[in-house]
């Protein structure tokens, strides 16, 4: 069932205040967003928290996509009535009038931004507790009636407010690691169209959520709410290996038929099976700089001479991967990966190309 | 900038928790806010970068006052993996310099109708690995044309059209790049009027596997392809990076190619080298056809070149057949056929690599297949003709 206040709240408030000023979400056109963040009145930040708008709700990820360490509330906003579908193994459908919102932000520990942060979310979340914690930006991603937009916020030192930032950010952040090193983050605030280089998709064109997918959310809640239709045989994919699930996560919004990365020829979302297409022993098609002198994308067995190992742990933009969203090495994600190629057996075989090689 | 004063400034800094304007960022957001029709003037004069420019929408054009006039540098650049990203179609770029990037210089990637005149890329600091990879790069575009302009020190190839159909590049300069024009996995292409002099490798018409689009018609005529013999500087494990420096022309795998009328001067490996994909490995889709096939290749002008070959077979055997201070002859075919194709030792007529009849240059079969073993100048199955190829279109296939 839907929050039992969705349909007393409005009830009880009437009764209570009377002709108080209207709360709740307010819309706009996302292709002449506010100036502000609060002007949506999707997220509401006091002295010490950001609150969620009546009728939204947060919801996490069990994989969630790497952005330099930084966590993430999400949240999710509907129209009154509506509700999401499943869609097949993409992300679901949402109803027109959707606003998602993704908001990153770091704890601070001894003036740094402490990525080793061990910390769950209530799902029940109404307020995120801002005292210890560095906001950094608000993404919006609305479904408006010609499709969805993304709209990229910045929270400004105050913290108090986030503006609208069409261009993005860079910013130099010092972000303690889980290895307790301290590292210094070109921390990239995407530009709307940055936005759409990873939420575009080339075939039915237009931008998509990326993360709700079913197999990586908690289902059973998104059902409870009544925030989904139904429930269909998606769990499958659960049971994928925490690899597959974060090269899914982290890579296949690209490396996918529809999105940019299939001028590669590597697919890694996480129900692909052919090895070649995973890139086992497969060559580059234009790595450039980015093949770290390997010839293959994964070479079995031997993680140090696979280009996927090397484009993750290079913190060189014009070779890394991902292109965007993260400056900083994932090491734990790394390791996981070297792991994964480790235990992959069999050789690659003679390459080369041109028979004169 | 002519593009809409009025538009930049109400949504452009008027808050304090925004960065300052300056070039970068004003043009920044002139890309994030320009809309179908809208064109970015970009006056003389340079324009420093620490991150990318990436434009999402259709039907913009993007107009400096003169290749040599507005320059892009991103020699200061921290961010992104291009120069400039474009993720859209109906677009035109022209009379610019982008130089420096640290990544590739423009990239086009997934669109139609694009339109690329008098830009060059230019990696400033003379062939080196580090620059990078790509300087025009148009990828999975329906409709292409790159003209007039100046490709310069791409560690893989200045100018590369992959994946891609309906494609015109003409007119351009392409020097000290591994490749100087490469096609790869596309359809229907015209190279002519470019002068590629000094790269490793000057034309490239290639096919790569594990690819959806399988190249093939591709005209490269009336071109100067002279003394491409740059050491090779490509980033090992690159396509590239095992191409003999001295490489006129390079046909990899790719079918239905002519080449005619072309000035080939002073490549020192070859002025054309023909080879299949060799590849027995796991990481290559079974349906991948290696062999380059229906080639014709007549009525070029070839002048020096062959006399040092980039390659250790190549030069024992220019030794061993040609003498000390001899020439390998202009046309080197590594002489694999497909044996499920071969009739009485030698391929169908329609698939013939044909030199014309009489040809006008000699080939050598270097028998790479089998070890440079039985090396072959005869031109028997090659005196033969193919119907001429078409000419390209670079407007995108309507409803496609």
């Amino acid at each position: 069932m839907r929050h039992p206040s969705k349909v007393l709240l409005p009830l009880f408030a009437l009764l209570l205040y009377g002709c108080a000023p209207p709360t709740g979400v307010r819309e706009h056109d996302p292709r002449d967003p506010p100036q502000k963040l609060s002007e949506w009145r999707l997220l509401t930040k006091s002295a010490e928290s950001l609150d969620l708008a009546e009728g939204s709700f947060a919801y996490a990820l069990d994989t969630p996509l790497f952005s330099d360490y930084a966590q993430k509330l999400r949240t999710v906003w509907m129209p009154e009535g509506t509700r999401a579908s499943y869609q097949g193994d993409q992300a679901f459908a949402f109803p027109v009038g959707t606003i998602i919102s993704k908001t990153f932000f770091f704890p601070l520990r001894d003036g740094h931004l402490n990525a080793n942060w061990d910390h769950t979310f209530d799902e029940d979340l109404r307020a995120l507790d801002t005292s210890n914690l560095k906001l950094i930006e608000t993404r919006l991603l609305v479904h408006s009636p010609g499709g969805w937009v993304a709209v990229p916020y910045l929270w400004d030192e105050t913290q108090s407010e986030a503006h609208l930032a069409i261009t993005g950010a860079l910013q130099s952040l010092a972000i303690m690691t889980p290895e307790e090193s301290v590292e210094e983050a070109n921390y990239l605030v995407p530009s709307r169209s940055q936005c759409a280089s990873c939420h575009e998709r080339r075939n039915t064109g237009g931008l998509h959520p990326i993360g709700p997918k079913a197999w990586n959310l908690n289902v059973e809640r998104w059902l409870r709410l009544g925030y989904l239709e139904s429930r269909t045989p998606m769990a499958h994919h659960r049971l994928a290996s925490s690899v597959r699930r974060y090269l899914d996560v982290n890579c296949a919004h690209c490396h996918s038929e529809e999105g940019a990365g299939d001028t590669s020829g590597l697919f890694l979302e996480i129900f692909e099976h052919e090895p070649v297409r995973l890139g086992v022993c497969k060559p580059p098609i234009a790595a450039g700089q980015g093949t770290g002198g390997h010839t293959h994308s994964i070479e079995p067995g031997a993680p140090e001479e696979s280009i996927l190992v090397f484009r993750m742990r290079t913190q060189d933009p014009a070779k890394m991967m991902p292109e965007l969203g993260r400056s900083l090495v994932h090491e734990s994600a790394v390791a996981l990966v070297e792991d994964w190629i480790s235990g992959m057996g069999g050789s690659c075989g003679e390459a080369g190309f041109g028979a004169l090689k | 900038m002519r593009i809409k004063a009025t538009l930049v400034f109400p949504l452009g800094c008027l808050l304090a928790a925004c960065t300052p304007i300056n070039e970068e960022e004003r043009l920044r957001l002139a890309f994030e806010t320009a809309e179908p029709g809208t064109v970015i003037e970009i006056g003389e004069g340079v324009i420093s970068f620490s991150r990318s420019l990436t434009l999402a929408s259709d039907g913009v054009t993007i107009k400096g006052a003169g290749m040599h006039k507005t320059i892009l540098d991103f020699s200061e650049q921290i961010q992104g993996a291009e120069g400039i990203l474009v993720n859209a179609s109906d677009f035109t770029i022209e009379d610019l310099t982008i130089q420096d990037t640290i990544g590739d210089a423009l990239k086009i990637n997934q669109g139609k109708n694009v339109v690329v005149r008098r830009v060059q890329t230019h990696w400033t600091g003379g062939p080196q690995t580090e620059n990078g990879a790509y300087g025009i790069y148009p990828v999975q575009v329906d409709g292409v044309l790159v003209e007039e302009s100046v490709a310069i020190g791409a560690s893989d190839a200045g100018i590369y059209v992959g994946q891609s159909r309906n494609i015109v590049v003409r007119n351009n300069e392409a020097s000290y790049n591994v490749a100087g024009i490469e096609i790869e996995n596309s359809q229907d292409a015209d190279v002519y009027g470019n002068r590629t002099e000094n790269n490793t490798g000057g034309i490239l018409v290639f096919n790569m596997p594990n690819l959806p689009e399988v190249g093939e018609r591709t005209r490269v005529y009336g071109n100067e392809v002279l003394s491409n013999n740059t050491s090779n500087f490509g980033r090992e494990g690159t396509a590239v990076a095992g191409v003999p420096a001295g490489t006129g022309l390079l046909i990899n795998a790719n079918d239905r190619v002519e080449v005619f009328e072309n000035k080939f001067h002073d490549n020192r490996t070859a002025h054309v080298l023909i080879a299949s994909s060799f590849d027995d490995s796991r990481g290559v889709q079974p349906t991948f056809d290696p062999f380059p096939e229906t080639l014709y290749i007549h009525n070029n002008q070839y002048v020096g070149g062959g006399d040092a070959p980039d390659f250790e077979e190549l030069e024992t055997l220019r030794q061993a057949v040609f003498s000390e201070t001899g020439r390998l002859p202009p046309i080197i075919w590594d002489g694999v056929v497909n044996p499920d194709k071969v009739a009485d030792g030698i391929l169908p007529p329609e698939l013939a690599l044909c030199l014309g009849d009489p040809a006008d240059a000699q080939l050598v079969n270097v028998d790479a297949g089998g070890g440079y073993t039985d090396i072959s100048m005869d031109m028997t199955s090659h005196l033969c003709v193919h119907a001429r190829l078409d000419a390209a279109s670079f407007r995108a296939t309507p409803d496609g």
